[in-house]
């Protein structure tokens, strides 16, 4: 497959994704390097790219797949003016091996056309002559897809400059919006904004000992300083611990690893120590620790609290932070599958119509607001519905007499049937369900069913 | 009073003597401790009356559970009861755990302690409400150990309003325990208790025992209404009345709520009112 092509060769018609023999037949005499085509390698090193690229401009955004967007406005003064800047860029890259094409312009959808598909390997478009500029590039500069390209060529629409001479109402009825949407952009007429990348900033603070310390004393106020340290960076920028990692470094042995994981962001490093000390005294340290490292490798924003004044104005603040603390514990002793909040699902099996989520994942992924079937439910659903043997007076009738437990007795009072049906579309296709509620000389309040397959009768729950 | 050597029951006759003389004998049946009138209303009245204004809405209040019964035959009479099942009183839990979420702070949290004492989350909504079912937190502890210790935790927790949790093989220490913690915290704590477990010894605000109530003649045409009868085994600080301490209760199906019977069921279906409570061979001595 073609992973990548020039400009000749694009130019004949090879595209992208097409396979090499097509590729060929379109153009003679062409010359193909064979490669594993790696595209996340290739979206690493882009990325590596625009970090770097950070030192020429602090907004950098990744133009996949193989180009970069920079808004230079206000940083040509720092390079001697706006051509200077862009000789130093492409002369960076050049040094590199590559063959940059780069083009200045009002907004960055001209850029990256000129850029892409202009003559000249560096270009700067003025906004006086960016409509002209714009108007002699095909229409494929615009980053619209190849079936409204398809489109436009059909009734000779190929650069750009046709597209502006048509009626805009026409062009909307049509191609569709998202044209006239990239039009607006590349001649500025619309707002256009990107998506920069973000130098990664990792908060971590060590502590390498002068000799090996096999004091858990020593080694405990060591971490307890680390932690202050590091919840010191962040809260500066108003984070909280979501994950922390420690590392403990020992002479003789491989580095220990301890991961823990929080339920809402925590800026206590109190809370953390009661988390991290239990763990810290398992630790086998061998014949000594020579360092510690403590890294926050996932991190949450944390609401600003309240000071002293009109500090009961804002108390959800306060609970959501206890409410974490108190899940992180009860998780730390009993284990994420022990504690969970239930939501409420779209399923009309009783056993399906509600879920336990971890409580640490369901905050994270916002409690759904489906709504409640309003139909009577028991307080106690059993786990597996248990084989009972019930009497009916004729087939299909209300249950006249349970056996259930043991306990045999004559039903008083019964409401159904309640006829529930499993989705269609699971596999394998479960039996309907009728079921009653039943009230029996004994004063059990069952929740009973018939099932539709087997006519076998269940308790499902009682009323307790 | 000797500490050592015995009771002395005449001093001892003095001081309840003493403490009776508190009140009139028209407050006959509200607390005799002064410290425990802060209280969260149940929502039955005459239950309210009774402990004058609904339970300490801080401290421990054991509530056991309905035992099962076995029978291999028709059960006319009072039926056999098996020893070690039981089911908790989940719809009381539920109600008592509503009012008092809304007697806490606001966007306070309701745990539930120990897997039996989990109702099936449709019985946490009411009607539109659906407060309960979304700061409910269920902790599945295992032993009675963690169990407590979760208990424990939740209490000293700010964002918790109330406990629910399963009280099966809690001793005396530990109820001591939760009791002391719940009263400093101001928080409402519900264990729910295997009946044999009546006998022990607790320091528990109040104990209460719970039984299915039997259907009376009217239900075949009332439907099924599930109601129980609740007896008030002990509550601290109150004075001994003369009148009833049991009451039977209802779950109202078109309100989603446990109120105090009506009383509509006719004479002759009464008499098999509370077949367990009744017959059932339950230990009706009090304890604590």
């Amino acid at each position: 497959m073609v992973a990548h092509c020039c400009g000749r060769a694009g130019v004949a018609g090879v595209r992208r994704g097409m396979t090499v023999a097509q590729a060929r037949a379109l153009c003679a005499g062409l010359t193909v390097h064979e490669q594993p085509a790696a595209p996340e390698e290739d979206e690493a090193s882009l990325r590596r790219l625009a970090r770097w690229m950070l030192r020429f401009s602090p907004i950098v955004s990744l133009d996949r797949p193989d180009g970069l967007l920079l808004d230079i406005a206000g940083c040509e003064a720092l390079f001697g003016g706006e051509r200077e800047h862009v000789r130093r860029i492409s002369a960076v890259l050049q040094r590199w091996g590559f063959r940059p094409r780069l083009a200045v312009a009002p907004t960055f959808s001209a850029a990256r056309a000129v850029a892409r598909f202009g003559e000249s390997a560096v270009a700067h478009v003025s906004a006086l002559d960016l409509v002209a500029t714009l108007g002699r590039l095909p229409v494929h500069a615009l980053w619209i897809d190849e079936r409204t390209a398809a489109a436009m060529a059909d009734v000779g629409i190929e650069r750009i400059e046709h597209l502006l001479a048509l009626p805009r109402g026409d062009l909307a009825a049509r191609f569709g919006a998202p044209l006239l949407r990239r039009l607006d952009q590349a001649v500025g007429a619309v707002r256009e904004s990107i998506r920069p990348i973000r130098e990664a900033v990792r908060f971590e603070a060590s502590r390498e000992f002068d000799g090996p310390v096999k004091c858990a004393a020593a080694i405990a106020l060591a971490t307890r300083e680390l932690l202050n340290r590091l919840f010191g960076q962040l809260r500066a920028r108003h984070l909280g611990i979501l994950e922390l990692g420690m590392q403990v470094r020992r002479v003789d042995l491989d580095p220990q690893e301890l991961l823990m994981r929080l339920t809402c962001p925590s800026g206590d490093p109190g809370h953390l120590w009661k988390l991290l000390e239990p763990r810290l005294e398992r630790v086998h340290l061998g014949y000594g620790v020579t360092g510690v490292v403590l890294r926050a490798v996932r991190t949450g924003r944390i609401r600003p609290a309240q000071g002293a004044f009109l500090r009961e104005a804002m108390p959800h603040v306060e609970q959501s932070a206890d409410f974490g603390e108190l899940v992180d514990h009860l998780v730390d002793r009993l284990g994420a599958g022990a504690v969970t909040r239930v939501r409420a699902a779209e399923a009309y099996l009783p056993e399906q119509a509600y879920t336990h989520a971890a409580a640490g994942e369901f905050a994270a992924a916002g409690a759904a607001d489906v709504p409640v079937h309003a139909a009577c439910r028991p307080s106690q659903l059993l786990g597996v519905p248990e084989r009972a043997g019930v009497l009916s007076l004729v087939p299909d009738g209300p249950p006249v007499r349970v056996d259930w437990r043991g306990c045999a007795a004559e039903v008083v009072a019964s409401i159904g049937p309640e006829r529930i049906l499993p989705p269609w579309w699971s596999e394998p296709v479960a039996a309907s369900r009728d079921y009653y509620e039943a009230e029996d000389a004994a004063g059990r309040r069952l929740w009973i069913y018939r099932d539709g397959a087997t006519g076998g009768w269940f308790v499902h729950g009682q009323w307790v | 009073m000797g500490v050592r050597g015995g009771v002395d029951l005449a001093a001892l006759s003095a001081r309840i003597r003493e403490i009776e003389a508190r009140r009139p004998f028209a407050s006959a049946d509200r607390p005799i401790d002064e410290a425990a009138q802060e209280c969260l209303a149940t929502g039955w009245e005459e239950v309210d009356a009774t402990l004058g204004g609904g339970l300490a809405a801080r401290g421990l209040h054991e509530w056991f559970g309905v035992r099962a019964l076995c029978d291999a035959t028709d059960v006319d009479g009072p039926g056999r009861m098996l020893p070690n099942r039981w089911t908790p009183p989940l719809f009381l839990m539920t109600h008592l755990a509503r009012r008092a979420l809304g007697h806490a702070a606001a966007r306070s949290w309701a745990l539930w302690i120990g897997k039996p004492c989990h109702p099936y989350p449709r019985v946490l909504v009411c009607g539109s409400d659906r407060q309960l079912l979304e700061r409910s937190l269920f902790v599945a502890a295992q032993d009675a150990a963690a169990r407590l210790w979760a208990v424990e935790l939740a209490l000293r927790s700010p964002a918790v309003g109330v406990v629910v949790a399963d009280g099966s093989r809690f001793d005396r220490g530990a109820t001591q325990r939760i009791q002391f913690l719940a009263w400093a915290q101001g928080k409402l704590v519900l264990t729910v208790c295997p009946p044999g477990q009546e006998s022990a010894l607790s320091a528990a605000q109040s104990r209460w025992r719970v039984c299915a109530a039997g259907p009376t003649g009217a239900s075949r045409f009332r439907g099924v209404v599930p109601r129980w009868r609740v007896e008030l085994l002990r509550c601290k600080g109150m004075r001994p009345t003369q009148g009833g301490r049991d009451w039977l209760l209802e779950w109202n199906r078109a309100e989603g709520v446990v109120r105090v019977s009506a009383g509509l069921v006719d004479p002759a279906g009464a008499a098999q009112e509370s077949i367990l409570a009744n017959g059932g061979g339950l230990p009706r001595g009090r304890t604590g």
